[in-house]
């Protein structure tokens, strides 16, 4: 499968925050898209999973036009997992995962089928959550969180993945764990997974490819060669250094502010 | 647990507690039609059910119980329907038709009706319809004032304010109708069953079953939205469409409960809360448990009314007095756990 985004626009009060994005992915590739604060991340993740309305330019499943598909069909193939959830009305984590079917599910019906519930399973089983799932949502760590938001957007069992800041909360430990679990299931179920992330080390280690973002404009796509330590100082401004490189990949750390 | 067995769990819980709060509501409609200054047997009451011959006296009183009955039930089951919505479209678990100032903005503007066109009082539905505008508009003015603030309490804080103005506003032009409603206004502002009348009994009903199966349809959309936006609109809902529809829904209810029975408090706030303790937040099973809660726990509230009366011979105590000292308690609780996270 091919994820073709071309021209894409998005306007906030007639203000540009994403500036005619192109780029082309495919499944089973885990896509990194860096940028600091308020470069776009978040709204191309958005644009793509239909959350905010583009004002302009196309995206594309295999050649076939997302304008062509309908509110089901948009479920079935994009789920977003964001930073936040309103966890104000008590609900268990079950609870939670389960509103990931109704794309799945016809207008009718009323109860989850059995595969509905052993998708919740497999999923729930692979996040290693599976003891959470009687816990309050509200009641649970950023960690365990965080792994459920992530969960929740399996369980819709999407062929685009699209997670913002996924490993946000974790410590090292756990953002490894969450990381090696995105990049194993990108490969078996063969997603297209896009991460929006801002921890440069991370994205040197675990992406297939990159995306930069600098002030709503894509500035780089390639492998992980592509980030440089001249590409990072002029996007994040900063004195960076490069510390190893590794099977041609580049670990970068910041020095000082530019 | 796996999660077959915690999904299995969940539908057993709902099937368990329905059947149970079911049977609660038939003894307590038995109780209901017994209890009064008149005590008749639950042996006669069982026998008029089944079409057995009755004393034509006592059969008398039966149907002039059974019309309270009725009511009683009915806004109770609309106003745990309506609890269950506004919560849900305001993710907020301290909402509530009476705290939000839906119920005594609808009250006023009946009130304000019956004063400019007095021969309304002969017709409920348009009464009902009324009220129902009423009830839409306190909604939007308590939306408006809580812009002001982005807290969880901002909503409630505005709600009380919309209420105490309001509800100020009905005590006059009650006080003014006297002449004419015939009945103790306080029955109004505190909701009695006393003045309900056996023609009222299907408006009650059709307005309680189309809410009720407007929320039993709107369960995965209002699942998906008190979560955020985000989840309902990846899940192929509007927002916007939800909303619209669960705030019509309330409005309905409420502006029913409100022209036939008048305000009764805390009762869209408690049945929610204790239904959700016993089947889960998943809007398929807590909005029709909440509504068997509301008729529960208003009969239940009527027959200590009448009960209280029967022996003080001071005459009935309002409504929404007893539901209020059920109610109220559950509230300040529920805001005391807030303030501590």
């Amino acid at each position: 499968m091919r994820l073709v985004v071309k021209g894409l626009r998005v306007e906030y009060d007639s203000k540009p925050v994403l500036k005619d994005a192109e780029f082309e992915v495919l499944s089973g590739e885990l896509t990194f898209v860096i940028g600091p604060n308020g470069s776009g991340k978040t709204t191309l993740l958005k644009a793509i999973s239909r959350l905010v309305r583009h004002s302009g330019g196309s995206i594309y499943i295999d050649g076939k036009d997302l304008k062509l598909y309908s509110y089901s069909e948009l479920g079935r193939a994009f789920a977003y997992a964001g930073p936040e959830v309103f966890r104000a009305i008590p609900s268990t984590v079950m609870e939670f995962l389960l509103i990931g079917r109704y794309p799945h599910q016809s207008r009718m019906q009323y109860l989850e089928s059995s595969k509905d519930v052993e998708v919740v399973e497999k999923v729930s089983h692979e996040l290693n959550i599976r003891e959470l799932l009687n816990r309050k949502l509200s009641e649970l760590s950023s960690g365990e969180l965080q792994r459920v938001l992530i969960a929740r957007a399996l369980v819709q069992e999407p062929a685009v993945l699209l997670l913002d800041e996924p490993a946000a909360f974790l410590d090292i430990r756990y953002k490894v764990e969450v990381l090696d679990i995105i990049k194993d299931l990108t490969k078996s179920r063969n997603l297209i997974t896009l991460v929006a992330n801002n921890d440069l080390h991370i994205t040197t280690l675990y992406a297939d490819k990159v995306l930069v973002l600098s002030d709503g404009r894509i500035v780089a796509v390639g492998g992980p060669e592509t980030l440089t330590k001249e590409l990072i100082e002029e996007v994040y401004k900063i004195k960076a250094e490069v510390i190893v490189n590794h099977n041609g990949r580049n670990f970068i750390i910041p020095i000082k502010h530019a | 647990m796996t999660a077959l067995e915690t999904y299995r769990h969940l539908v057993r819980r709902y099937v368990t507690s329905t059947l149970i709060l079911a049977a609660a509501l038939t003894s307590l409609v038995i109780t209901s039609l017994s209890v009064g200054t008149t005590h008749l047997g639950f042996k006669e009451i069982i026998n008029y059910m089944l079409g057995l011959e009755v004393d034509t006296l006592h059969r008398g009183l039966i149907e002039l119980r059974m019309v309270r009955t009725l009511a009683a039930a009915l806004t109770g089951a609309s106003l745990g329907v309506s609890g269950v919505l506004i919560q849900g479209v305001t993710r907020n678990p301290l909402a509530e038709p009476y705290i939000l100032g839906i119920s005594s903005t609808a009250l006023s503007v009946v009130s304000l009706a019956l004063i400019m066109n007095p021969s309304l009082i002969n017709s409920r539905f348009e009464v009902v319809m009324i009220s129902f505008l009423g009830a839409v508009l306190g909604f939007l003015l308590t939306l408006l004032l809580s812009r002001l603030g982005s807290s969880g309490f901002s909503l409630v804080l505005a709600g009380v304010a919309v209420t105490s103005i309001s509800s100020g506003i009905a005590h006059l032009l009650l006080y003014l109708l006297q002449s004419i409603l015939r009945i103790p206004y306080v029955y109004l502002l505190m909701g009695s069953t006393t003045s309900v009348l056996k023609s009222d009994i299907p408006i009650l009903a059709s307005v309680t079953l189309c809410g009720a199966l407007v929320a039993v349809l709107m369960s995965k959309p209002l699942n998906a939205y008190v979560y955020g936006d985000e989840y309902s609109k990846q899940l192929g809902f509007n927002p916007r469409t939800t909303l619209l529809i669960a705030t019509t829904a309330t409005s309905l209810l409420t502006g029913s409960a409100v022209a036939v029975v008048g305000i009764v408090g805390f009762v869209g706030l408690a049945a929610p809360h204790i239904a959700r303790y016993l089947v889960g937040s998943d809007h398929r099973f807590s909005s029709t448990a909440s509504a068997l809660l509301g008729a529960n726990l208003v009969i239940l509230s009527d027959i200590v009314v009448r009960a209280i009366s029967s022996v003080s011979n001071l005459g009935e105590l309002p409504l929404g007095v007893v539901t209020g000292i059920i109610g109220a308690p559950i509230l300040a609780y529920l805001v005391l756990r807030r303030v501590r996270e």
